[in-house]
């Protein structure tokens, strides 16, 4: 082929290549702008880019993290660290968060990662998920009281059965 | 007259000197953060549980015959990575350049998606990823390459390194300086479109929510230390605003360049000194603005004063 037609077709193929990434990419901001939150990671690497994007306002309580906390059938209760179920905080943090909606195997997840890890879990009669004790204010963090914010009934397996 | 401008803009000769620095930078980066964070990445999602295994896109188009519902076998994932770091090492140093950046930018697309269709997922590697993709389809080892050092034992003419040019050079050197303003859009529009197109975002109380948040979460006490100080932190957050609205004027005054460079590697390695929010992927595509072959010719040209005769 003579150099001069690979050099057009060459040049066709980089100018379809840069208008549909930069296209791609240029058609994520429509949808950050609509708040929608369908693509999200989808169409890795085309992604959204809404870091850090959701105001907060002064009093309101940091939802960094939860505290878990497994409760036995005699009423002694249990704390369940993130370094016990062995996931990484951003995970904790989906997994905890997911558990707290209402459909009912919203909690599936986080059932199978603390009967995984932890030892006798089994037992529990409930798992609770606590909010975090920390506030925002102006001159920085404050303690505020952890509250129960969702209640796992489970059904506690008899000792000695299969 | 669309053409034409289309042409003069992505098409005007370009140093391939400029290109093989963004190659190497782009290549060692990618490279050291497979070594530094992929390879435990790897391992760690296939200790969670197959419920959380929601395949995206990519991972769906290759891993459609082996279906979708369990995670694509270990061997074939770090079978995957070993490959990429087979090739990013000969993309690095230019041997066979662009069939290695191609493999190189395909495996290390399939192992971050794969590594995000575990539910979460990250802002820092997209946009390298694009990059090392129009990098690899450049001529990206014309120099600073074994293969140009293998040509060149074949003959041809001499060119001075720093002069060297070509009219498909400069296009993928573009295209980064073209993406990263569209990143920078999208973070500001979520800033905007998130809280009812209001300011608020900018209030001072949003990032210390974040630094508490992140203290909380990674353990940072300069982060917990930082967030005590509101009017700072309210200021900081206007910047961050104006700086990412206003970026995509590098594109069309690349003068500015010397303004929004300076303020953008402060701002990043800002976040990851005080958020531990590592974005050195960012940081080192901001390489991509600087017009390398130029600065060293300068350099290599510059005339200095010596010491006056019998001067201690």
């Amino acid at each position: 082929m003579e150099p001069s037609r690979l050099s057009g077709l060459y040049r066709t193929g980089v100018s379809v290549f840069v208008a549909a990434a930069l296209a791609a990419q240029a058609a994520t901001i429509p949808v950050t702008a609509m708040h929608g939150s369908f693509l999200r990671s989808k169409l890795f690497p085309i992604l959204e880019y809404p870091m850090y994007a959701p105001a907060h306002y002064e009093g309101e309580r940091v939802t960094a993290s939860f505290l878990l906390e497994g409760v036995l059938q005699d009423g002694k209760i249990i704390p369940i660290t993130r370094e016990q179920l062995g996931v990484d905080i951003f995970d904790y943090v989906d997994i905890v968060q997911t558990a707290m909606r209402p459909e009912p195997a919203a909690a599936q997840t986080l059932l199978d990662v603390i009967h995984q890890h932890i030892p006798g879990a089994d037992q529990f009669q409930e798992v609770r998920i606590k909010s975090y004790p920390m506030q925002v204010t102006r001159d920085g963090p404050k303690p505020l009281p952890s509250q129960v914010m969702k209640t796992i009934p489970l059904e506690p397996k008899l000792s000695g059965s299969p | 007259m669309i053409k034409s401008v289309w042409n003069r803009f992505w098409f005007s000769a370009g140093s391939y000197f400029d290109l093989a620095v963004l190659r190497i930078i782009a290549v060692g980066t990618q490279l050291f953060y497979l070594l530094n964070e992929s390879f435990g990445a790897l391992g760690y999602v296939y200790t969670l549980p197959q419920r959380m295994y929601h395949p995206v896109m990519v991972i769906r188009a290759v891993a459609w015959p082996f279906g979708l519902t369990t995670a694509l076998s270990s061997q074939l994932m770090f079978g995957i990575y070993g490959l990429c770091v087979l090739t990013g090492v000969t993309a690095l140093f230019g041997l066979f350049t662009n069939v290695s950046l191609l493999v190189f930018t395909i495996g290390c697309i399939l192992l971050q998606s794969f590594i995000f269709s575990f539910e979460q997922y990250h802002h820092p590697e997209a946009i390298l990823l694009i990059s090392l993709l129009a990098i690899s389809l450049g001529p990206a080892g014309k120099v600073l390459s074994v293969d140009s050092w293998l040509r060149q034992r074949r003959g041809g003419t001499p060119v001075p390194l720093l002069e060297y040019s070509g009219e498909f050079a400069g296009w993928p050197v573009r295209f980064v300086q073209c993406l990263f303003p569209l990143v920078y859009i999208s973070a500001a529009v979520a800033k905007l479109a998130y809280n009812h197109y209001s300011l608020d975002w900018a209030n001072g109380y949003t990032l210390q929510y974040y630094l508490i948040q992140d203290h909380i979460r990674k353990d940072i006490p300069l982060a917990f230390w930082v967030s005590q100080y509101h009017t700072l932190i309210l200021l900081s957050q206007f910047v961050i605003l104006l700086y990412q609205c206003t970026y995509w004027l590098v594109v069309p005054y690349p003068k500015l360049r010397w303004i929004y460079l300076p303020v953008g590697f402060a701002f990043h390695v800002g976040n990851y000194v005080i958020l531990y929010a590592p974005f050195p992927q960012w940081i080192a595509l901001l390489a991509a603005y600087i017009p390398w072959a130029l600065a060293f010719r300068r350099l290599a040209s510059k005339q200095v004063l010596t010491a006056p005769t019998g001067a201690g």
